[in-house]
């Protein structure tokens, strides 16, 4: 496994746990309520910022881990972090993916806007294409790794 | 369409060069030859004739096209 399938994998776990708390913290808004209270958009747009740091932090951690673990399992030698024109092929794919459900989660809230649909559910829809195209993102890359092209 | 290679037999002829001697020559990772190898990835132009100018061949005697 080369470094930038080890990222793909680090990203694809720390996707899943943000995105997990965070679709919890919606559940949550929408069992309790908070969901149509007037401030709902606010609370919402201080869990999406809050995310957007906890998700590159919990990369960064993933991947000192993953490193210092790798150079324990080969003796001392840390993995070399190269990156050639197949992880570039493959990201530009993974782009591609994620393109498709962001565009689709787009669309999906100016839909439910336009059926009468609240902004708090319209902008769920939105952040829903993204991260589920991440995950469809680093899935079809780790695919790619795996089965070639 | 199929792009097929002499790779490893080329490898086993430069005294037995390793997957990760002629990555390092042409500046990818071993998975990538590994990759390449087993016709699980086709190379670009580019990186074709870096592996057969590793090898010191015409890229026709390294990469083979077989049309299905």
């Amino acid at each position: 496994m080369n470094s930038e399938e080890r990222l793909t994998w680090i990203n694809l776990v720390s996707s899943l746990l943000i995105n997990g708390w965070f679709y919890s913290r919606i559940w949550t808004m929408f069992q309790d309520g908070t969901s149509t209270a007037p401030d709902a958009m606010q609370i919402w747009a201080r869990t999406v910022i809050w995310v957007i740091p906890v998700s590159i932090g919990s990369i960064i951690v993933l991947t000192i881990l993953t490193t210092i673990a790798q150079a324990i399992v080969a003796g001392g030698k840390p993995p070399a972090f190269l990156k050639d024109e197949r992880d570039t092929k493959f990201e530009m794919w993974g782009m591609g993916a994620m393109m498709l459900f962001a565009v689709a989660g787009f669309l999906g809230a100016m839909a439910a806007l336009a059926l009468g649909y609240s902004g708090f559910i319209a902008f769920n829809l939105i952040y829903l294409g993204f991260s589920l195209g991440d995950v469809a993102s680093n899935l079809l890359k780790l695919t790619l790794y795996r089965t070639g092209v | 369409m199929r792009i097929t290679n002499q790779i490893r037999r080329l490898r086993f002829d430069a005294n037995e060069m390793t997957q990760a001697d002629l990555a390092t020559r042409v500046g990818v990772t071993r998975q990538t030859i590994m990759a390449i190898e087993a016709a699980k990835y086709s190379p670009s132009l580019e990186l074709a004739f870096l592996i057969a100018r590793a090898f010191d061949k015409p890229l026709d005697q390294v990469f083979q096209f077989t049309p299905d």
